[in-house]
């Protein structure tokens, strides 16, 4: 009987759990499914009256109100969220390796430094950044948003990085060290593939932080061509009405990669969670 | 170990700092000059040197101390309530049940959307009148009249906290998952043969194997509530009145609606130093669990 | 823990101090090498010149395909003639006229040029912040027509967003990527002219100007024209503030709007009033700028005005802004006529209350025919708008209402193409292209001309348009508050009300703190 309840007890928490979780995404599900006219109708309907697919179909081939051409958002968005993660899980693992592994003074004082860079007000570096990107000739480039996403990415990666190759075992790169293995060496052959998940993980991190960045993209993007998938879901929020319908299927449409991607790592991603960093 | 390996490390570091260096101190730096100078665009004409003169109107703004502790109300809330609920969403993903796997998967996704999405979302949901929510309970019949989440100056904030926390809390939950993971069964066998309580185990065991991570991910969350005003400034726009006008929605609004750039660097600066400050005892008093000898 | 030392505590500390003097040092450096940069940029004035000298005669051609593009659409003007009800011809020679000005300006220049050289291509960027799906297919559709016309010179379109607009503009403009035209409302015009971003049109091309301005009401003209210089064409007005009301459940009730005054309305709202299943009246009170702009038309209407006339002093703590805001908070907290939560409920929620009955009246202004244009609500009910009414005795001169162009064809001063620049927005507001604005495919714009007025097809504005031909609407009418703060001093306005209905302070103590923030703000920028 108290077995029974137990079972029970568990799988009302999962039921409330994802309740919560998924309470804005069923609604905009449910949303995704209506005509507009039905969007704005009190009290609201669930489900809709007349179901359509068309809102997907329409965000799909670009169809929409506004005529956001989602394949091209999609398209720069994966650039640029793989650039991020690509760049990001190479430079915080040669950064954390050596903050964690190689004796070199003020490792510290970086190790903080780096952090400290992560903590100014975003308003307020706004223009200067975007200056900065100008004049480096970053300005309304895919290349040059990953690089800054890399650059906003990396203090969270570095540290991450830094807890990953520290829980590693240090006796087996010394035991290579003394038969006479350089350093890069043992970072590449050794330190690497025993950190990968950790990388991994990183580098899933570093791709989500950018996947959903929405102000530097908006003030380096003003092109349409150019546009990242952020940019695209808010232009459904106008001066007049929010067309949910078009914003439903299109966070809906928005999350299926990630999701995909997620189911693929989760053994990865989690493992590699704990090898990064946090463990004491 | 010699200097050329001393070398080595530099270089392995200086990518990622010259990144740094490169696109973020630079504006960092700029940031702090401007909260040296007067500029306000409105005014154009020369920037004038003023030392400290921003600062000390910035300590006369009538509106500040209300921000300030708006901020620390909202951070105290949303940071310890988003590990707390992560950190009994960890416990409880380390059980074994069917749809675990899934639900491991799942749970990241509320961090997915953009923020400005998510703010637009919980707007609507939230509202007092056309909000699902209350539509909802008062079909049910929990609740009589609506409940004003977001119109309410004694409520509004906490809606908004509880927003983020919805963003956030998978995180810490996965993150401490994780670490979980990590802790040798052997541990707990151990403890099972002393007879040890469920309790007691989680207090002696797992717990001490957590404190590292919850530390450091209270850091992260600390920051992150600190910096993000897109989740407030989409759904209250800092009100009613100040209601939940935080230290980043307040930057924002000095610096692009009023104007005053460097009033907005000022603040900017002073939420910075708070937060560095801060960080940086909080490290301090964490360092024997992160700055270990190599 | 597994073998993790305790690190020396003094090894830590000197960390810490090496970053902060890393930090300190790095600014001491910084601000000592880099002499202040100026935030306000100058633009220089550059190739204009050249680039119309190497104009051709290609021109020509496309001008010809102007002039019968207008002609040939003598189908639009029969159902304007029955929709506006004004006599064919008139319209006929109307839109004649202004074509034979229009290409007599384009082959001017042409004289001007000297055909020698072939056409430098010349790239125009227009950003088109917000606007509703027709609007949109409508400029992109001028900047694609633009190559018939001018085959050297692309316009690349693109829609900006709205919500983000000023943040957006003024971080663009710093960097010096700014576009060369773009639409934005007229009320961020003098803070635009301060930060010195947008252009004078007469320093391009005085009489161009001046032949355009003969077109608009002069009240119309008057809200982008600022410290004597025309920033601006306008497309439309949003007409601020106005009641919308169900005409059924109006009727049920025996009412008959227009109101004369508060009193008259107040009346009616009672009547209306059924809690909880229907309200009066849905009002707006969030820190939305429409929201404020809202209660501002109220409270102007009434006899309010921000500043005193030498616009030195802030004047929010008179009788005409605490009667309109203890209007507000009687509505809400004494007559509860309001649904609750109002200071949340921003435009969109008041107006969706409105559109599925659940009150019977809405506050807002000129754009809810829009709402409907775009699908949002299915109706089989009329509704009807009307300007909101002043107090029985307005403490100061009121005004029929306020109005703003937010659909402004606006320059920036940071645009190398100045000249061409100003040919595609004199392209965009012809009168083939302006007659969009006034329900040919844009509905729920008020329309900002005589010739627009004419070919009205908006049946909402019905009553209006005698007035407008006959020249009376824009009477005494006024653009919105719009000066240097402004927008700072809304948003403090905002908190304010909020505050006031809230029953956090009362009016006088909120109007008090306002009028003190308001001048401070008015005090800083003057310094």
């Amino acid at each position: 009987m108290i077995k029974i309840l137990k079972i029970f007890g568990k799988y009302l928490i999962v039921i409330i759990l994802f309740l919560i979780i998924f309470f804005p995404y069923f609604w905009l599900f449910n949303t995704s499914l209506k005509e507009f006219a039905e969007v704005y109708v009190l009290p609201p309907t669930i489900p809709p009256k007349k179901p359509t697919l068309e809102n997907y179909y329409n965000v799909l081939t670009g169809n929409t109100a506004f005529a956001a051409p989602w394949p091209t958002f999609f398209r720069n968005s994966i650039i640029v969220a793989s650039i991020t993660a690509v760049l990001t899980s190479i430079l915080a693992s040669f950064a954390g390796y050596a903050l964690s592994r190689i004796r070199m003074p003020g490792r510290r004082t970086l190790l903080f430094a780096i952090l400290l860079a992560w903590m100014f007000p975003g308003p307020s570096i706004l223009i200067p950044v975007l200056d900065t990107m100008k004049k480096i000739g970053l300005y309304n480039s895919l290349i040059g948003l990953g690089i800054l996403h890399t650059t906003f990415a990396l203090p969270v990666a570095t540290w991450l990085a830094f807890g990953t190759f520290r829980s590693i075992p240090k006796e087996l790169e010394e035991a290579a060290m003394i038969e006479g293995a350089s350093r890069m060496k043992v970072f590449l052959r050794i330190a690497i593939p025993l950190g990968r998940i950790g990388i991994t993980s990183i580098a899933l991190l570093a791709f989500l932080l950018s996947w959903t960045e929405f102000v530097f993209a908006l003030v380096l993007m003003p092109d349409v061509p150019n546009k990242t998938l952020p940019l695209g879901l808010v232009s459904f929020t106008r001066d007049y009405t929010i067309y949910w319908m078009d914003t439903g299927s299109a966070s809906i449409l928005f999350s299926l990669p990630i999701v995909l991607i997620l189911i693929l790592a989760e053994k990865q991603f989690v493992k590699g969670m704990s090898a990064g960093a946090l463990k004491a | 170990m010699s200097s050329r390996e001393g070398a080595l490390g530099y270089a392995f570091v200086s990518p990622t700092v010259f990144l740094i260096v490169a696109l973020i101190l630079y504006s960092i730096l700029r940031g702090i000059q401007l909260s040296f100078y007067d500029i306000h665009l409105l005014r154009g004409g020369e920037d004038i040197f003023v030392g400290f003169q921003n600062y000390i109107r910035m300590a006369n703004d009538p509106v500040l101390p209300n921000v300030i502790l708006n901020t620390f109300i909202w951070i105290a809330f949303g940071v310890s309530l988003t590990v707390l609920l992560g950190l009994a969403t960890a416990l409880f993903l380390d059980l074994k049940f069917r749809a675990r796997t899934f639900l491991r998967v799942v749970i990241l996704i509320p961090w997915v959307l953009p923020d400005v999405d998510v703010g637009a979302i919980w707007k609507w949901l939230l509202d007092t009148q056309v909000g699902i929510l209350n539509q909802f309970l008062i079909t049910i019949g929990i609740i009589k009249n609506p409940i004003e989440w977001l119109s309410s100056p004694d409520l509004a904030l906490f809606s908004v906290t509880g927003v983020m926390i919805w963003r956030l809390f998978p995180f810490i939950g996965l993150l401490t998952l994780a670490a979980m993971q990590t802790i040798p069964t052997e541990l707990y066998e151990a403890a099972n043969v002393d007879g040890a309580s469920r309790y007691g185990k989680f207090r002696h065991i797992t717990l001490p194997h957590l404190a590292f991570t919850l530390i450091l991910g209270s850091l992260i969350l600390t920051i992150w509530f600190m910096n993000n005003f897109a989740i407030i400034w989409i759904t209250t726009g800092g009100g009613p009145g100040h209601a939940t006008d935080t230290l980043a929605t307040y930057i924002y609004k000095v610096a692009f609606q009023f104007l005053r750039m460097s009033d907005a660097a000022t603040i900017s600066v002073v939420t910075f130093s708070i937060i560095g400050i801060f960080s940086l005892v909080y490290l301090f008093v964490l360092r024997k669990y992160w700055a270990g000898e190599i | 823990m597994p073998e993790v030392k305790r690190v020396d505590r003094r090894k830590f500390i000197y960390a810490g101090l090496g970053a902060a003097i890393v930090v300190v040092g790095g600014v001491a450096a910084y601000l000592a090498t880099r002499p202040p940069e100026r935030v306000v940029e100058t633009v220089v004035q550059t190739q204009v010149q050249t680039v119309r000298e190497t104009q051709v005669q290609t021109v020509e051609k496309p001008i010809e395909r102007v002039v019968t593009q207008t002609i040939e659409r003598p189908v639009e003007k029969t159902i304007v003639t029955t929709v506006a009800g004004t006599p064919t011809t008139i319209v006929q020679t109307e839109v004649k006229r202004e074509t034979v000005v229009q290409t007599q300006t384009v082959e001017k220049t042409v004289e001007v040029t000297a055909p020698t050289t072939p056409m430098a291509p010349v790239t125009l960027k227009l950003w088109e912040f917000g606007g509703i799906p027709a609007e949109h297919d409508h400029v992109r559709g001028l900047a694609s027509d633009y190559k018939n016309f001018k085959p050297y010179v692309t316009v690349e379109w693109a829609n900006q967003d709205w919500v983000t607009k000023r943040e957006f503009l003024i971080a663009q403009f710093k960097a010096g990527t700014a576009a060369d035209i773009v639409t934005q409302d007229t009320a961020s015009i003098p803070d635009f002219v301060a930060l010195g971003a947008f252009q004078p049109l007469e320093d391009v091309d005085a009489e161009a100007v001046a032949q355009e301005k003969k077109r608009y009401y002069p009240e119309v003209w008057d809200t982008v024209t600022y410290q004597g210089k025309s920033y601006g064409f306008p497309t439309y007005v949003d007409i601020n503030t106005m009641y919308t009301w169900s005409v059924p459940m109006l009727e049920e009730a025996g009412i008959k709007p227009p109101f004369k005054n508060w009193d008259d309305m107040l009346e009616a709202l009672l009547k209306l009033n059924k809690p909880p299943d229907r309200y009066a009246i849905s009002i707006p009170m969030s820190q939305n700028t429409n929201d404020i702009l809202i209660f501002e038309g109220i409270a102007y209407a009434n006899g309010a005005r921000w500043l005193s006339e030498d616009g030195k002093k802030v004047t929010v703590n008179t009788d005409a802004w605490s009667q309109a805001l203890q209007f507000y908070v009687d509505l809400v907290n004494k007559y509860k006529v309001v649904p609750p939560g109002p200071t949340s409920a921003d435009y969109f929620v008041s107006t969706q209350l409105f559109f599925t009955k659940r009150v019977a009246l809405t506050v807002g202004m000129s754009w809810i025919p829009a709402l409907v244009q775009l699908g949002a609500f299915a109706l089989d009910w009329q509704y009807k708008l009307a300007p909101f009414p002043s107090s029985p005795y307005p403490p100061g001169p009121t005004i029929p209402f306020m109005m703003e162009p937010t659909t402004t064809f606006i320059m920036l001063s940071s645009s190398k193409n100045k000249k061409e620049a100003l040919d595609f927005m004199r392209f965009a507001i012809r009168p083939e292209s302006l007659r969009a604005w006034a329900g040919h495919k844009i509905r729920g714009r008020t329309p900002c001309t005589p010739e627009q007025w004419k070919e009205n097809r908006n049946p909402e504005y019905k009553e209006m348009e005698q007035l407008a031909i006959e020249g009376k609407l824009f009477k005494n009418a006024i653009h919105v508050p719009s000066f240097p703060g402004i927008v700072e001093m809304e948003k403090l306005l905002g908190v304010a009300y909020q505050e006031a209905v809230l029953g956090k302070k009362t009016v006088k103590e909120a109007l008090e703190g306002l009028q003190r923030d308001a001048q401070a703000v008015l005090d800083r920028i003057k310094k």
